[in-house]
């Protein structure tokens, strides 16, 4: 029998309108186990090094996880553990970095990472990388949002700030958790998962794909969902692009769809 | 099982020997449930009129209340015939402590044994004098709700309830049982807390009294070793399976790592007990959050290793710490 993969997934890495790219991304399928994942890191940090902190939380990913899935048969308790000591092994591997390079240096990166487990998605998520569910028409961010924009967003609810102050807000991409090689303080990563029908569709990004508004990005995941991964990830892409902001930062959009069977 | 052989059930096997096991088990619950002096006075009585014995025995299996003291007569008659008045009398007391711990391992274990329906018989009855739950289940519901929440023995005692009403084959063991559970009916309401007290005798006996100091207590609530509680003390307590760990979870979770899965660690300053994990392939989740960090400990907290759940209950806190006074 000829294994169909299990899910349809795109990914886009653009630079944006900036010096470097510190962006990582990585996605992988296991068809035999019927898994697959997706893992988006948005580096930060002076002279190069968000582009190392990227790369080690994905190196650190994947180690964790190729682990745990090229098996035979997969033990989904250890599988679903594995999500939070990828973050783990990340976070110790940047501070040995900052060690190495000694004191005062400095640098970190976001971590969203999906696990594809048949119909079943569980995630990590530490910072502001955001993961959002595209089912029967609408458009829903399922990770908390490490970075101050909620709490900035929750003072326009209350009256205190205007939508537009709200979306300039200088701390508005403050982060509230990172990994750094510290401490961190806030970690999302359910222990339910998320259940996905075969209608849905999951898009992942940096914040640099949060230069469109969720209801842009609704918009033209509802024109193009019935199309291939990879045109709905060209279309955000696109999409992204029309805005020409001027310092458009680097962008990472993933897109899975779980294949009809 | 072991238990059973306390020094008094060995003279009654030794002098009832038809009934041996019967007698000698049921002298423990018997005594158990009344208190000391009563037993007593039951011994006294006893020894009295050693005759009565084998009639009340067989007639009181399907009697109520005030077979009581017979069946005590007719153990303690059984006696009689080897010990003379010396030894009973210093039994009961001793025999109380045993019977008390009995209670509480043996009337889980109880169901489980193979051993003729008396054996089982026997665990009911412990249960049933220091729980006090077993009787009223059948009769009372309603009562039980209220025990069960107060006295930790309740699960126990529920594993109990259902191994009751299946035997009664032993007519002796029927009559034990019976007795409790009228006893129990005369003064329902008010026995609760007698017997909470004297539940709480086994209790203090197992723990030996130290002065730990302690800042909060863990206790294991589902998993290997459930039912199991640690106290924390101040100072960094490491988690793991072996037994140099301050926090030794050894119940049968090989999930748990040897040493060092996770810590736990009061901060005198802020007096707040802090959650951390132990390394970077340990993981430990707090409330179903997985620990990437350190983290405060808030009371009722619910920490899980591996298959094991733990909650974490404070004792220092804003309101005391032992630097208080």
């Amino acid at each position: 029998m000829l294994a169909t993969p299990a899910y349809d997934i795109a990914l886009i890495l653009n630079q944006g309108q900036r010096d470097s790219q510190e962006d990582a991304v990585a996605a992988r399928t296991f068809d035999a186990v019927d898994a697959g994942y997706i893992a988006v890191a948005d580096g930060m940090g002076g002279h190069e090094a968000g582009e190392v902190a990227s790369e080690l939380v994905i190196n650190a990913w994947r180690d964790a996880l190729d682990d745990e899935l090229d098996v035979e048969t997969l033990s989904e308790r250890s599988l679903v553990d594995a999500l939070p000591l990828a973050a783990m092994q990340a976070n110790a591997s940047i501070a040995s970095h900052n060690e190495e390079q000694g004191l005062g240096f400095n640098m970190g990166s976001t971590l969203l990472g999906v696990l594809l487990l048949g119909h079943r998605v569980y995630w990590i998520s530490i910072g502001d990388s955001p993961f959002y569910l595209f089912r029967d028409g609408a458009l829903s961010q399922m990770n908390e949002d490490h970075s101050m924009a909620p709490a900035i967003d929750a003072q326009v609810a209350q009256g205190t700030l205007t939508e537009e102050q709200a979306r300039a807000h200088p701390d508005r991409n403050q982060l509230t958790s990172v990994v750094m090689g510290g401490a961190i303080p806030k970690v999302d990563c359910p222990e339910e998962p998320l259940n996905l029908s075969a209608a849905d569709i999951v898009v992942l990004g940096s914040d640099g794909l949060q230069t469109l508004t969720d209801s842009e990005i609704q918009d033209v995941l509802a024109e193009h969902q019935n199309a291939l991964a990879q045109d709905i990830a060209d279309a955000l892409l696109q999409a992204v692009l029309a805005k020409a902001k001027p310092d458009q930062d680097n962008l990472t959009i993933a897109v899975a769809k779980p294949n009809k069977s | 099982m072991f238990k059973y052989k306390s020094p008094l059930s060995r003279l009654l096997e030794g002098a009832g020997k038809t009934e041996e096991k019967d007698a000698a088990e049921s002298v423990a619950p018997t005594e158990e449930t009344a208190e000391p002096i009563a037993d007593f006075n039951a011994l006294r009585q006893a020894l009295a009129g050693g005759n009565a014995t084998s009639e009340t025995y067989e007639e009181s299996d399907e009697l109520m209340p005030e077979e009581k003291m017979p069946d005590f007569a007719e153990e303690a008659a059984v006696e009689t015939p080897e010990d003379v008045a010396e030894e009973p009398v210093e039994q009961p007391l001793q025999e109380d402590h045993q019977t008390d711990t009995q209670n509480v391992e043996s009337s889980p274990e109880a169901p489980a044994e193979d051993d003729p329906v008396v054996t089982l018989r026997l665990g009911t009855e412990d249960s049933v004098g220091v729980v006090d739950e077993t009787p009223e289940a059948p009769t009372a519901e309603a009562e039980e709700p209220a025990l069960a929440a107060p006295i930790e023995d309740a699960a126990p005692a529920e594993e109990v309830a259902e191994a009751a009403p299946t035997p009664a084959a032993a007519p002796a063991t029927d009559r034990r049982a019976r007795v409790k559970t009228t006893f129990l009916g005369f003064e329902r309401a008010d026995t609760h807390v007698q017997d909470m007290m004297e539940s709480a005798e086994p209790v203090s006996k197992t723990e030996t009294a130290q002065e730990t100091f302690p800042v909060g207590w863990l206790v294991v609530t589902a998993g290997p070793g459930r039912g199991a509680s640690i106290t924390l003390t101040e100072g960094l307590m490491q988690i793991g399976r072996n037994d140099d760990q301050a926090i030794q979870l050894d119940f049968g979770d090989t999930g748990i790592s040897r040493e060092n899965h996770a810590v736990i660690a009061y901060d005198p300053e802020d007096r707040k007990c802090y959650l951390g994990h132990g390394g970077k392939a340990n993981l430990v989740r707090l409330n179903g959050k997985p620990v990437l960090s350190t983290i405060a400990l808030t009371n009722g907290d619910l920490i899980r290793i591996s298959e094991t759940s733990i909650r974490f209950m404070s004792f220092c806190d804003d309101g005391f710490d032992w630097r208080d006074s």
